[in-house]
């Protein structure tokens, strides 16, 4: 097995060595050839299994991508930014090249023979670049889930990811009514315990999350922010819940006008997935 | 009169639009009988309700190149379902800041209110709105 980092924060790979203990077993029948990560060594002529982590952010991303593809037998999408693009996706909303000025008052020189490598215009799924064997979501994934599917590439069981959403692991769900009055930012200080996040007008991205961390952002009293990703049979979840968020509100203590107290509705909603997500190709050329 | 015919104007803008079956519907109807011109340029899909279109198929009309899409629903408390065409209101306005800040126009989307026996303002709106999306020009957006 190999962990084949691109443009990412190491949380993935982190992950991975924080459950060490509990994976001892099924470590003792891995060999992990590549992980820069851990240890110093050549890139392997090619893996069992390779596990894609971080997000395509320049050429070199790319150009290493499809080595790997190349390289293993069966290549995992490992978190969030290989899955979807993740958290730097969001930047697909504006103009690198803009953005890069803005940062560093000058664009970046490529013409020197050992100049950085080219940012990519658009930071793309690599799902949608080269064939993806599994998908193993979350930021990082769940530590939950994450034994579960090592086991299953290490002595080949069956392995799906859960199909539901995030609702049916919450302690706080009560399949009651939601009557929104306020909508409210999320703050520890105003927050009713043991009640539902979005009864209580705090945006929670359950219902349009999949399942499969045991909710544990909830039993931290921390509201959902959508980072395993949809559920497999939603078109565009952020657009399932625009509708079930609007259609919760209550009639007579919300006003249309109380809704653009939402500031940043790209971020609620597509923290995670901007990249792979449909509104990303709105792009009016201009 | 605005003479919107192909021989003058040769973007001719694509519009979806969604009527609600008991009021915006029925009220394109009676300007049919009452032959209350409007645009050609509208495509009319019934709904039962306003609050029936969800705002994926908001998003794939535009995704799949409209230049406008108009939702006309029961005026505010007339809804035949008692509170559908509230949040047919909330969700439009919703989708509208999302496309505002992802670099869409808003005004391409747009939410009316015309009751049954309002074919003449029902084909009032639909010019408005026509001549509305002619002023900002083709959708550019492509899709995949």
């Amino acid at each position: 097995m190999a962990l084949f980092p691109l443009t990412t924060c190491s949380g993935c790979e982190n992950a991975i060595l924080d459950l060490w203990i509990d994976i001892e077993e099924t470590l003792k029948n891995i060999e992990i050839t590549y992980a820069p990560i851990l240890m110093d060594s050549e890139e392997p002529k090619n893996v069992d299994v390779g596990l894609v982590i971080g997000s395509i952010r320049t050429s070199e991303d790319l150009n290493k991508l499809f080595r790997w593809r190349d390289k293993s037998k069966t290549l995992v999408a490992f978190g969030s930014c290989a899955c979807y693009g993740g958290l730097p996706g969001l930047i697909n909303n504006f103009n690198i090249s803009k953005v890069i000025i803005d940062i560093y008052k000058k664009s970046i020189e490529y013409e020197s023979p050992h100049s950085l490598p080219k940012l990519m215009e658009h930071i793309k799924p690599a799902p949608s670049m080269v064939k993806i064997d599994f998908m193993v979501p979350g930021c990082p994934p769940p530590k939950m889930l994450i034994p579960k599917f090592l086991n299953a590439i290490t002595y080949g069981h069956e392995f799906s990811l859960p199909t539901k959403n995030l609702c049916m692991e919450c302690p706080l769900n009560t399949s009651s009514e939601k009557n929104i009055s306020e909508i409210r930012r999320f703050s520890l200080n105003i927050m009713e315990q043991n009640k539902c996040f979005i009864e209580q007008g705090i945006i929670c991205l359950g219902p349009v999350t999949r399942c499969g961390c045991e909710a544990k952002c909830i039993k931290s009293n921390t509201p959902c922010r959508g980072c395993l990703g949809p559920t497999l049979e939603v078109d565009e979840s952020a657009m399932k819940f625009i509708s079930s968020l609007a259609s919760s509100l209550s009639l007579t203590d919300i006003d249309i006008k109380d809704l653009n107290r939402i500031k940043d509705l790209v971020g609620f909603l597509y923290r995670f997935t901007y990249p792979s997500s449909k509104i990303n190709l709105m792009e009016e050329k201009k | 009169m605005v003479n919107l015919s192909k021989e003058t104007i040769k973007f001719q803008p694509k519009i979806i639009g969604f009527l609600c079956n008991w009021c915006g519907y029925a009220a394109a109807d009676l300007a049919g009988n009452l032959r209350r011109n409007y645009p050609v340029n509208i495509r009319i899909i019934r709904v039962m309700c306003s609050g029936r279109v969800d705002p994926i198929n908001i998003l794939n009309a535009f995704l799949s190149g409209a230049d406008g899409v108009l939702i006309i629903g029961c005026h505010p408390g007339d809804c035949h379902y008692l509170n559908g065409n509230y949040k047919a209101q909330r969700k439009v306005h919703l989708l509208k800041q999302l496309f505002n800040e992802v670099g869409f126009e808003p005004l391409r989307l747009h939410i009316d209110w015309a009751s049954a026996g309002e074919g003449d303002r029902l084909s009032k709106i639909i010019k408005n709105f026509t001549l509305n999306i002619l002023k900002l020009g083709p959708n550019l957006m492509r899709c995949n």
